[in-house]
């Protein structure tokens, strides 16, 4: 059992030479999915685990804790490592027939090396107990995500991840740098030894700037509100199988570190309560779910559309942990994994159906309700998922925030949640107005969807529609966590 | 002063990276900014009266090695997107003909 860490990530690491040998894509494809089967049993044990008896502890090497790298699994790592890893099996059984269309068939083992690497990086940050085995882990998931995304044949592709690898690696320098001012001042990188000595060290103002320094870095790689531009041209532009996976993944792992080092690591020292740093986070982010939300209505392309409705639900996570209180903390782990699973599902339908088409414009989907009955009716559920009705994971996660909201000292702020979820209505009401109630006139033949992609995008409407009516899950370990956060014991 | 020196570097090398149109300046650019961070580290790594870290019985005061073995790591992924980086250049190149970012016309 307390291996089980350590398996996690050096599976597929060791997989992944060994696929750059074989070459042989159906082989390669098939090892990649057997390897993710293993590791998400592997992690449902691991969660089992660590839910019934607390969190568990690897020491690399046999080398105790404040010398030695340690894996942490506790209850904040199992849950996003859980949602992570289903979510990137989940795309990479839909995968097969999608990249074949869209990449050079001599880059398709490689596709999938990075595709594993990528997922390493983030099982590995989720992991991790210390603090630079954090950034490396972070600079492995960016450089795979680069070569991923680099492999679509848009005209602006190119250009998009060249863009994203210079911010991505800005963000990463920010990171490193706050990492050395940190353990300049501790002289400790193990996260529960810092988290500790932190406290005890002499206040300065490099701390501060330490703290401005992994704001902004975990920013980037969040997509917080002033740094989202990436995030659009990515999404737009990557395979859009790629997108898919990020957009479950990518931006979460932002915020799981935000989490991390400001809620856990540097909680002793309470960073969000300098100079009202959370206050100005939250003002911010609450101006990008409004601005992000109304570029979304104006799009005309609809994967920009979802990329900017990303960005304004990761607005609401970003809000509900800023408002500092347990119920906030669980509001937004609880909407971490919906929004997840409903961004995936719209993205993989999309992905599925477009499989050639260059940008897929909102009249591209007049009259698909027809030619795709089972397809859209997962696309209007999870649609509704996204702006938040009833019987949907949507909801549960906007009651859990706006109660949050209201509890705290932000009530007036509903007003403006509210406001952006009848603009996202309107914005998806388009779509489904254009599914349902739009002809069309040119007959492209109906794409041969495989039982595959079809099992993986049910199970997420499925997925959806559970989360909404039994919470118990989410919520029940939502509510674990932000008690262990701000545990009236003390953490 | 010597870290005033590298922060200097640092924003020095930020500017190039935002100010830059040309791609491969950019990544020089990028190259700078990850080095002043890398001698970042090896500065706070000095001890005052310090040798390097060797175990000798005349010497106590030792050089805190740690921050160097860090920056190797550091220096390994820095040269890993320093390649990616050119490597997408070279696509670039191919693909719109030349690597001046403001050139760039995607229509």
């Amino acid at each position: 059992m307390n291996q089980i860490p350590i398996l996690i990530i050096t599976l597929p690491l060791l997989l992944t030479p060994i696929l750059l040998l074989i070459r042989k894509i159906n082989i390669v494809y098939a090892l990649t999915l057997i390897v993710s089967f293993i590791n998400i049993s592997l992690i449902l044990a691991l969660g089992a685990e660590v839910y019934n008896n607390g969190s568990i502890i690897y020491e690399l090497g046999g080398w105790p804790a404040p010398i030695g790298i340690r894996l942490n699994a506790d209850l904040l790592s199992c849950y996003f490592l859980t949602f992570i890893n289903v979510i990137s099996f989940l795309c990479l059984v839909s995968s097969k027939d999608i990249i074949k269309h869209q990449i050079h068939e001599d880059n398709i083992y490689l596709f999938y090396i990075a595709w594993l690497l990528c997922n390493i990086g983030f099982s590995g940050i989720v992991l991790t107990d210390d603090i630079f085995n954090l950034f490396v882990f972070l600079e492995i998931s960016s450089l795979s995500s680069y070569f991923l995304i680099s492999q679509a044949n848009y005209k602006g592709t190119l250009l998009a991840a060249m863009q994203y690898l210079f911010i991505g690696s800005i963000g990463a320098v920010f990171i490193l740098l706050a990492i050395g001012i940190l353990y300049a001042h501790t002289g400790t990188l193990n996260m529960h030894d810092l988290a500790m000595k932190i406290g005890q060290a002499k206040f300065s103002e490099s701390i501060v700037f330490a703290l401005g320094l992994l704001l902004a870095g975990v920013g980037i790689k969040s997509a917080l509100f002033p740094l989202h531009g990436w995030l659009i041209k990515t999404y737009a532009y990557a395979p859009s199988i790629v997108t898919t996976y990020f957009a479950g993944t990518s931006t979460k792992i932002g915020v799981y570190i935000l989490l991390r080092v400001f809620l856990d690591i540097l909680n002793s020292i309470n960073p969000l309560e300098y100079y009202g740093l959370a206050q100005f986070i939250l003002f911010i982010s609450l101006l990008g779910v409004f601005l992000s939300t109304l570029y979304a209505v104006k799009q005309k392309e609809v994967k920009k559309m979802l990329a900017y409705s990303s960005v304004a639900q990761l607005g609401y996570i970003i809000i509900a942990i800023m408002l500092l209180i347990p119920d906030g903390l669980t509001a937004s782990l609880i909407h971490v994994v919906n929004h997840s699973i409903i961004k995936t599902g719209l993205f993989l339908i999309i992905a599925v159906i477009f499989i050639n088409n260059q940008n897929v414009i909102i009249e591209d989907l007049s009259g698909l309700g027809k030619k795709y009955p089972i397809l859209m009716s997962c696309f209007f559920i999870l649609g509704l998922g996204l702006i938040g009705l009833p019987i949907t994971s949507g909801f549960i996660s906007k009651w859990y925030i706006i109660t949050a909201m209201l509890k705290s000292e932000y009530w007036y702020f509903t007003f403006i949640v509210l406001l952006t979820s009848f603009m996202t209505l309107s914005y998806v009401w388009v779509l489904i107005e254009k599914i349902y109630f739009a002809t069309n006139d040119n007959d492209d033949a109906i794409n041969n969807i495989s039982i595959y992609q079809m099992f993986c995008i049910i199970t997420l409407t499925v997925m959806t529609i559970y989360l909404g009516l039994e919470t118990s899950l989410t919520s029940g370990i939502a509510e674990n966590i932000s008690n262990d956060f701000y545990g009236v014991t003390g953490k | 002063m010597l870290y005033v020196l590298n922060m200097t570097l640092f924003l020095i090398g930020l500017f190039i990276i935002v100010r830059e149109s040309n791609l491969i300046k950019k990544v020089i650019g990028l190259n700078i900014f990850q080095s002043s961070v890398f001698i970042f580290y090896i500065l706070i790594s000095k001890v005052e009266g310090g040798v390097p870290p060797i175990i000798s019985a005349d010497q106590s005061i030792y050089s805190n090695p740690l921050p160097h073995v860090l920056i190797l790591t550091a220096i390994v992924v820095s040269i890993a997107t320093t390649s990616l980086a050119l490597a997408l250049i070279i696509r670039i190149k191919d693909k719109y003909g030349t690597i001046e970012e403001d050139d760039i016309d995607l229509g």
